[in-house]
């Protein structure tokens, strides 16, 4: 109901943000739409002495077209995102997730960023931006690294990033890949998400599910048969899916039965790639 | 003091600015805050409880616990069985029930102080199914409790000595066994009904002020009267040392009937000396109470040409770990199993049993949705065997109207034949198939012709409505206003409904079983013509004319020559121009007019029709279109009595598809807004009407019927039996999730050769 008690900060730069991280450490947590650590710390799951309040920082949340890669501020919104000209033209399919997820509140405040580093196993921009091989850009005072969007998360709200490190931007190659997100969405909540991205001459295909596992996976047998085979026949790709999908750690849970969850994550994995096919044929 | 509870001319302005008072916006003068410890354990005994370091965090005013409960007048209350205490005594008997209550400063410091309450519990052997409770070896909740009579409902429930079985109904007409002897086809089906959360849109809010021994409670509830007449028991006060006000309520379906966290909140207070606020949480709302989930198994004899010869019914009701309303509820899912069907044999034994689980309670139509689902699912299995159009096999066991469900029941007061026609012109005036699922219910509202009002015309024209209706939503207040206004001749823009307040309006049963159209519409008539008639009789004395040469207009009265405002009126007969009438009635079982001697005063009738849309990959399922379609007698409120259909239908499509508040070795593990979906805006058909029939042949105001829970009863099975008519699949088991769905699909195309 209340969350236990914490200093509130509000750096004016992201150097102020990043100190106070490395002062803090696990003790103080980045704050940014606060759609679901507020909920967290309310609910009694998540305790911090300190959360440090990003939303004054306009540096983080620009999103820009740099020639080869699209750039996102990990904090902009998903509405900022979906309704971006840019995204929509580069990356229709991110812009419509993000006009999808949740509700209007929570995409009014919730941020890319904020989303990524929570964690939550049934997010779906974390397997979309997996799928496109996105890059995050991570800051500390001892300056910036990036680890790719399809290692960042490692499971259920765990992720690489230290306790020092501040999300500051999402960095997306642009290729000629066809892009496709497809998921199944029981009330608010992602039961399967999946991203095919597929077709650009030279790149390996990736296909990726979300909202299935603890985090994003990819289906290596399914990827490797469209590398060799691009038309391989639905039959073959079913049974690479099914094989892809039994290999992941699901378990029951009060939404959907194991079974049930791998049946809908190759539903939604084959709609994807027949998504990506179709646009391809055009 | 007490700050007054304003209520305004316009409810609904006053909502969407946020001008209208709920009972979380009230604030006392030197108000504590309360938040509740809760048992983890389903079951145990409370061995030992150290309150020493939480009393020592700064800013506590005071703990109640059990041990406080000596002193109280009456510590265990109930509705049917004294079987509740104010706060766990000795032992605990479900998952969220309050064992301390700590009083602070702020609610911050009452939550904080919580993890510093000690305790040590004895776990005790738990039940936390109907199923489990039944069986001969089950651990029992609650010793032999004494029946009381006539406390809340009318009559008094039948325990079963020695079990969990708090209420034991039977119904038995006729001879089903030889019925089944010489019937066609015998078809024996068991549906199951889960329980399921109010989740009004406001949790329980409480806040209480003892002064010596004079208790005032402000609280969002239901049935005023109840609770004041529980906390009298409870403290030893007199009714009139009582005083409840409702302000706005964001929501009950039930769930704020009869009386939920209003005694412990007021022992709160007479524990800390304070007055004291206490405002849920909705986890805790869910923890509070709960529909009764229930087991249903139907055995239904018909003959060759598909006329029903008999039925049975075995009926098993989870009531959790207090009764509450549970007997009542346990009486009308037997009477409302039966279907608005002409079946000369019936069986039905009716049961409900304690389990340690959330205490279930009244909710939307009790004991309806459980029994619709099961009677009108079975009707479509049945058609279905027999070969028989579903809507076909209606009209051949339907009751006409001024048929009888049950001899001891009021005749059936409405066409349901004319109903389901009006249902598939609806659903095929929104597309071109014809409905794929339809379903019918006829229900006895338990409403007891008992309530008053006041009807108060002041000098200035306006006119005072004093009721102890609460405005849960339902729009009451504009139904009252209309009647006064009408009655009176005024402007209804000159009437304002005030209360409830137990000090100030007169008694009312309570608001709920959709009652309160009729009956205190009938009473705000009654004032209002009590006034008229003492207006008139004023005015013809003062002004030295004839009665039959007054009549009320707007703002005063008419002689023919000229109109006379009323403060001129009340100074002619006064001597200045103050003063007022005070109309005043109250509507009793003989109210003179009425047949208020054969329950239920109206039957509460609805058919609904729908077309579904389902995606057999993933079983996820889309009810495309839906009409609705209820015998109302008269909608004194249009636009309300619509929005009261269309709300329930949506709360039914909950119910049929969503809901299931679910326990896992006795550990409520969906009871959160996160865990627990209901309908949101997305989930409603896109197309959908309401039809509402109005012959004005009811009991209440300008012909009047009871409404508002009916929408919800055919919901889930008209969906299920599209289900079967549509995709070969039959569901008997709630809610209707993709996954089940899902399952049927696979095990339907498996039985394919």
């Amino acid at each position: 109901m209340y969350p236990s008690p914490f200093t509130y900060h509000r750096p004016a730069s992201v150097e102020a943000a990043v100190a106070l991280l490395a002062e803090f450490g696990d003790d103080a947590a980045p704050y940014a739409g606060g759609t679901e650590l507020l909920l967290a710390m309310k609910m009694g799951f998540a305790q911090y002495d300190h959360l440090i309040d990003l939303k004054r920082l306009p540096t983080l949340r620009t999103i820009a077209n740099e020639g080869e890669f699209l750039s996102i501020g990990a904090l902009a919104t998903h509405a900022e995102i979906a309704a971006d000209p840019t995204v929509r033209d580069l990356l229709p399919p991110l812009a419509a997730l993000c006009g999808e997820v949740a509700n209007p509140r929570v995409r009014s405040s919730g941020t890319i960023g904020g989303n990524l580093c929570f964690a939550e196993p049934r997010a779906d921009p974390p397997a979309l931006l997996a799928g496109l091989d996105a890059t995050l850009i991570l800051r500390s005072t001892s300056g910036e690294r990036a680890v790719p969007a399809a290692s960042f998360i490692t499971g259920a709200l765990e992720t690489v990033r230290a306790a020092d490190e501040l999300l500051v931007r999402i960095d997306i190659l642009l290729s000629e890949r066809r892009v496709r997100y497809e998921r199944i969405v029981f009330g608010h909540r992602t039961v399967a998400g999946a991203v095919a991205a597929l077709g650009a001459p030279g790149q390996p295909e990736r296909i990726w599910v979300g909202g299935v596992a603890t985090c994003p996976a990819p289906l290596p047998l399914t990827q490797s048969l469209l590398d060799a085979e691009p038309g391989a026949a639905d039959a073959r790709l079913h049974d690479a899916v099914t094989q892809d999908i039994a290999a992941l750690d699901i378990a029951d849970d009060e939404e959907a039965s194991a079974d049930y969850r791998r049946h809908l994550a190759a539903t939604v994995a084959l709609r994807a790639i027949a998504g990506c096919r179709e646009e391809l044929q055009r | 003091m007490p700050p007054d509870v304003p209520t305004t001319g316009n409810e609904r302005l006053d909502k969407v600015t946020g001008r209208a008072v709920f009972a979380s916006d009230i604030t006392v003068p030197g108000m504590a805050h309360g938040r509740i410890l809760r048992s983890p354990l389903p079951h145990a005994k409370i061995v030992k409880m150290d309150c020493t370091a939480a009393l020592a965090l700064e800013g506590v005013v005071a703990i109640l616990s059990g041990e406080d409960l000596a002193d109280l007048a009456q510590p265990y209350w109930g509705l049917y069985f004294n079987d509740r205490p104010v706060i766990a005594h000795e032992k605990v008997r479900y998952v969220g029930e309050p064992v301390a209550l700590v009083v602070a400063e702020t609610p911050a410091v009452a939550q904080a102080a919580l993890d510093r309450i000690d305790i040590d519990y004895t776990p005790l052997p738990f039940i936390d199914n109907a199923g489990d409770a039944i069986a001969p070896d089950a651990p029992r909740l609650h010793g032999n409790l004494e029946a009381i009579a006539d406390f809340y409902f009318k009559g008094q429930a039948r325990p079963v000595s020695g079990t969990n079985i708090y209420q034991l109904y039977a119904i038995s007409t006729g001879d089903t066994a030889a019925a089944e002897a010489e019937a066609a086809r015998v078809f024996e089906h068991t549906y199951t009904f889960p329980g399921i959360a109010h989740y009004a849109m406001e949790p329980h809010c409480v806040t209480a002020a003892f002064e010596g021994d004079r208790l005032t409670v402000w609280s969002g509830a239901q049935s005023p009267t109840a609770v004041q007449k529980v906390l009298s028991r409870v403290f030893g006060l007199a009714y009139a040392n009582v005083q409840v006000i409702v302000p706005h309520i964001g929501g009950g379906f039930g769930g704020k009937a009869s009386v939920k966290i209003d005694p412990l909140v007021a022992a709160a207070s007479w524990k800390a000396g304070r007055p004291v606020r206490v405002a849920l949480t909705q986890e805790e709302a869910m923890l509070t109470c709960r529909r009764l989930g229930a087991s249903i198994t139907l055995t239904t004899a018909v003959d060759a040409n598909g006329i029903i010869l008999s039925k049975r019914a075995a009926i098993l009701l989870d009531g959790g770990a207090y009764a509450d309303t549970g007997p009542a509820v346990t009486v009308k899912a037997a009477n409302r199993v039966i279907g608005p069907y002409a079946i000369k044999n019936l069986e039905i034994e009716s049961r409900a049993a304690y389990t340690n689980t959330v205490p279930g309670s009244a909710f939307r139509s009790i004991g309806g949705p459980q029994a619709v689902w099961a009677t009108e699912s079975q009707m479509d299995e049945i058609a279905a065997a027999l070969e028989i159009d579903p809507v076909d096999f209606r009209h051949r066991n339907l009751l006409p109207r001024g048929g009888k469900v049950l001899d001891s029941l009021r005749p059936l007061d409405a066409d349901i034949s004319e109903m389901m026609g009006h249902a598939g012109q609806a659903i095929t005036s929104m597309g071109d198939r014809p409905a794929a699922g339809v379903a019918v219910a006829a229900t006895d509202p338990g409403v007891l012709p008992l309530g008053g009002a006041l009807v108060r015309l002041l000098a200035d024209g306006s006119v005072l409505v004093m009721a102890n209706s609460a405005d849960i939503g339902q729009g009451v207040r504009d139904v009252l206003r209309n009647v006064a206004a009408k009655t009176l001749n005024q402007d209804p823009a000159a009437i304002r409904v005030a209360g409830p307040d137990t000090a100030t309006t007169p008694f009312d049963w309570g608001t709920g079983a959709s009652r309160s159209t009729v009956i205190i519409g009938l009473a705000v008539e009654d004032a209002a013509q009590d006034a008229r008639e003492q207006l008139l009789a004023l005015a013809a004395s003062a002004l030295e004319i004839p009665l039959d040469g007054v009549q009320l207009v707007p703002g005063g009265v008419a002689t023919g020559s000229e109109t006379i405002p009323f403060d001129r009126l009340f100074h002619t007969a006064f001597g200045i121009d103050s003063g007022e009438i005070v109309g005043r009635a109250m509507v009793t079982p003989s109210r003179k007019g009425s047949d208020f001697a054969t329950s239920p005063l109206f039957w509460e009738t609805a058919v609904g029709a729908c077309d579904i849309a389902l995606d057999e990959d993933t079983g996820a399922l889309a009810v495309t279109r839906f009409a609705g379609v209820a015998d109302i007698g008269h909608a004194i409120n249009p636009a309300g009595a619509e929005g009261q259909e269309e709300g329930a239908a949506i709360q039914g499509l909950g119910h049929a598809l969503y809901e299931h508040l679910a326990f896992i070795d006795g550990q409520p593990v969906n009871a959160t807004p996160i865990g627990y979906r209901i309908p949101a805006a997305g989930d409603v058909p896109h197309a959908a009407r309401t039809v509402l029939i109005e012959n004005a042949d009811g009991p209440g105001p300008m012909g009047a019927k009871g409404m508002g829970e009916g929408g919800l009863l055919p919901v889930a099975p008209a969906i299920a039996n599209a289900l079967a008519r549509r995709y070969g699949i039959r569901l008997r088991d709630l809610p209707m999730t993709p996954e089940k769905i899902w399952r049927a699909l696979r095990e339907r195309d498996s039985d394919v050769p």
